[in-house]
C-alpha cells in the first residue's frame, strides 16, 4: 500500500491476495480460453505496455473484429476505485469481468460456459486446487482469482511520486505544471490517485455517431446527462488514445480543447465555465508536468506480463 | 428444525382461476393472446411481526424462486415458538446494499440468469413468453424487471396477516393484474432499469394475494 494514500474501497477480506491466487488471475487474464472462439483475452484490450489500455483503437476491438462503442480503460489502482467504466456501470470489481466475458462485441461467452471451458483444460485443475486450497473450478473461484491479479496492478512509482518522496526533484517546467495542475485540474483529477472518482461533463460535445448519454444510461437522471467517470491520469502519456470514446491522439489535444474547446450544457462542471486562458507554453508545461506520471516500472515489470505455457 | 418451528409459504402462479400452464394461450382483458414460458423471481428480507408487536427480520433470507420448478417454490422460515405472527412481509427484488456487496453465492450468486453482466445489478424478477401483438424477433416478449439505484430502486414490499394457528401458507401471484394492465404491443421489452420498469414493479406487487 503506497505511503499516504487513502484507504482502498476493495474489501480485501473477503478475497485475501495470494500468489497462487494471482498466479491463476494472471494465467485466465492472458487466456483466450474466455472468449467463444478462443481468440481474444482480457490482455487483448488490456496490454501492459500501455497501462493496460488497448492503444491505436479508439474504440475497443472484440472478437470478429466488432468494433465496441468504448474506448478500452487503463487498468490500474483498481482497489481505490468505487465504480468501473466510463459511466460507472459496474458497481464492483469481482462482477466486472461478466461484462467482457459476455458482451457480444468483445468475447461473447456465456460466463456459465467459459466456466465449462476452463474445467476441461487440465492445466486449471492445479491452479484453481493451489489458490483456494480445495479441488474445483467455479464461476466465483474465477472471478476471485481475476481480482486479484488485477488488485495487484498498482502504479504508484512514477517521477511525480518520488518528487513528493523528496527523492527526486521536478525540471522548471515540470514544476510550473505542477502548480498549473492543481489549479485548474486537480479539483477532479484528485492526488494522490488522480481522480476524485466523481462522475463530471468535462465539455466534450457529444459524438452524434455514438450518443452515449455516460452516467445517465446508469442512473436515468438528466442531471447525470454526458458526465463520465473522472478517469486517473497516471500513465497517461502512454493510454491514448484519450477520453471515453478516444476522441484525443494527444496529450496537446486534450489541452486545447481543455482551453478552448469546452462546450456548454446544462450539465457541464462549474469548475470548467471559466476559461482557462492557458497560453502556449502554459499548455506545454501541464504536458510536461502529465508525464511525470509515468511508471516504468509499473508499465515494462515482467512480472504482471504474460505467463508462458 | 421441527415442523411446527417454521413457517411456510408456498407461492402459486395464476392466471384467471387456474395455476399457469407454460406455453398454454390466454388472452388480456386488452385482447392481447399470450403465452408464458417462464417466470422467476427474488422473495428476501422475510420479516414477522409477532402478537406483541416484536418485528424480526430472518437473516440472509435470500430466495430465487423459478416458478417452472415447483421444488424452489415453497420458502420455509424459522419462527420462535409460542409466539404467534400477526404479519409476514418480504420484498420482491433484492436490495441496494446487497447489490452493491459484490461477489456473492447460493440464491445470490451472479451465475443464475438473474444477474445483469453488463451493468451491474441482480434481476429482481422475470417473466418471458411470446405474443403475436409484440412486434419483436419470434414475438417475444421479455420482462426482466430490476433496478438497486434511487429513483429507480425496483424493490416492491408485499405485507400480509397469515391465518392464526396454521403453519402453511399460500401466496398466490394472479399475472392477470399485471398483463390486463399493459398492451404487449407497447410494452414487450424491459431489460434495464428505469421508469418503465418501475411502473411494471408495481403491477407485479398488485399480483401478489395471501390465500387464506
Ligand atoms: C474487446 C476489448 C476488451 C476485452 C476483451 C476486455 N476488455 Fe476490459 N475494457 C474494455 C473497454 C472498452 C472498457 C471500458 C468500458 C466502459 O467504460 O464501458 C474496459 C474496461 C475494463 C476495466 C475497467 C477499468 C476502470 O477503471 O473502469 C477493467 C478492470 C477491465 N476492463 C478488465 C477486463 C478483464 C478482466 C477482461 C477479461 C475478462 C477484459 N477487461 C476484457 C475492453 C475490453
Ligand atoms: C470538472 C472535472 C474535470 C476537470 C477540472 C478536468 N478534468 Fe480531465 N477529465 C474529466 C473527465 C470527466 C474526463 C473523462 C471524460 C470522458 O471521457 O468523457 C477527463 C478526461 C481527461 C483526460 C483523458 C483521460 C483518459 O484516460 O482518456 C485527460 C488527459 C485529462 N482529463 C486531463 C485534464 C487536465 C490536464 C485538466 C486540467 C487542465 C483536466 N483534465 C481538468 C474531468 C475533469
Amino acid at each position: 500500500m503506497p505511503n499516504g494514500w487513502p484507504a482502498p474501497a476493495y474489501n480485501f477480506t473477503n478475497n485475501p491476495l495470494t500468489e497462487e491466487g494471482i498466479l491463476l488471475g494472471q494465467t485466465l487474464f492472458y487466456d483466450p480460453i474466455l472468449s467463444r472462439d478462443s481468440t481474444i483475452s482480457c490482455a487483448s484490450c488490456h496490454l501492459q505496455a500501455t497501462g493496460f489500455a488497448h492503444v491505436d483503437h479508439d474504440l475497443s476491438h472484440g472478437i470478429d473484429n466488432r468494433i465496441g462503442t468504448r474506448n478500452a480503460a487503463s487498468i490500474m489502482n483498481l482497489a481505490w476505485s468505487k465504480t468501473f467504466f466510463w459511466d460507472g456501470s459496474i458497481n464492483h470489481l469481482d462482477v466486472l469481468p461478466l461484462a467482457p466475458i459476455e458482451h457480444k462485441d468483445e468475447m461473447d461467452l456465456p460466463f456459465s460456459e467459459a466456466v465449462k471451458k476452463i474445467r476441461r483444460d487440465n492445466k486449471y485443475r492445479p491452479l484453481y486446487a493451489n489458490a483456494f486450497g480445495t479441488i474445483g473450478i467455479s464461476g466465483e473461484r474465477t472471478l476471485k482469482a481475476l481480482s486479484q491479479y488485477m488488485l495487484t496492478l498498482v502504479s504508484a512509482n512514477a517521477k511525480y511520486d518520488a518528487v513528493m518522496a523528496k527523492k527526486d526533484s521536478f525540471t522548471i517546467v515540470e514544476q510550473k505544471g505542477y502548480l498549473l495542475f492543481k489549479q485548474h485540474c486537480s479539483s477532479c483529477h484528485t492526488e494522490p490517485l488522480f481522480t476524485n472518482g466523481n462522475f463530471e461533463n468535462n465539455g466534450l460535445p457529444i459524438d452524434t455517431t455514438l450518443n452515449d448519454m455516460g452516467r445517465m444510461r446508469v442512473s436515468t437522471l438528466e442531471t447525470d446527462r454526458l458526465k463520465f467517470k473522472v478517469p486517473t491520469l497516471r500513465n497517461i502519456q502512454f493510454t491514448y488514445p484519450y477520453m471515453h470514446d478516444g476522441r484525443f491522439a494527444t496529450l496537446t489535444e486534450v489541452l486545447k480543447h481543455y482551453n478552448t474547446g469546452i462546450y456548454n450544457s446544462n450539465t457541464l462542471s462549474d469548475k470548467l465555465k471559466t476559461p482557462m486562458q492557458l497560453s502556449d507554453n502554459q499548455r506545454v508545461e501541464i504536458v510536461a508536468f502529465l508525464k511525470t506520471l509515468t511508471d516504468t516500472e509499473f508499465l515494462l515489470n515482467k512480472k504482471y506480463g504474460f505467463i508462458g505455457k | 428444525m421441527h415442523a411446527q418451528d417454521s413457517l411456510r409459504i408456498r407461492f402459486q402462479l395464476f392466471l384467471g382461476n387456474e395455476p399457469i400452464e407454460w406455453g398454454k394461450k390466454y388472452i388480456t382483458s386488452n385482447a392481447d393472446t399470450f403465452a408464458i414460458n417462464s417466470c422467476k423471481a427474488y422473495f428476501s428480507k422475510f420479516t414477522f411481526t409477532y402478537q406483541n408487536n416484536k418485528i424480526v427480520q430472518i437473516p440472509n433470507s435470500y430466495y430465487l424462486v423459478d416458478f417452472s420448478e415447483p421444488n424452489t417454490t415453497e420458502i420455509s422460515l424459522p419462527i420462535s415458538t409460542n409466539k404467534a405472527v400477526k404479519a409476514v412481509s418480504f420484498t420482491i427484488g433484492i436490495d441496494s446494499a446487497t447489490n452493491t456487496a459484490g461477489l456473492l453465492s447460493g440464491a445470490l450468486s451472479p451465475m443464475l440468469g438473474m444477474y445483469w453482466s453488463w451493468q451491474s445489478g441482480y434481476i429482481n424478477w422475470k417473466i418471458e413468453g411470446t405474443s403475436p401483438s409484440a412486434k419483436t424477433r419470434k414475438n417475444a416478449f421479455q420482462f426482466h424487471i430490476g433496478g438497486y439505484l434511487p429513483p429507480n430502486l425496483a424493490v416492491i414490499t408485499v405485507t400480509f396477516e397469515p391465518q392464526k394457528g396454521i403453519n402453511n401458507h399460500v401466496v398466490r401471484v394472479q399475472l392477470d393484474e399485471l398483463f390486463n394492465q399493459i398492451s404487449l404491443k407497447e410494452t414487450n421489452t424491459i431489460m434495464i432499469p428505469g421508469k418503465p420498469a418501475m411502473v411494471l414493479a408495481n403491477l407485479f406487487q398488485n399480483c401478489f394475494h395471501y390465500k387464506p
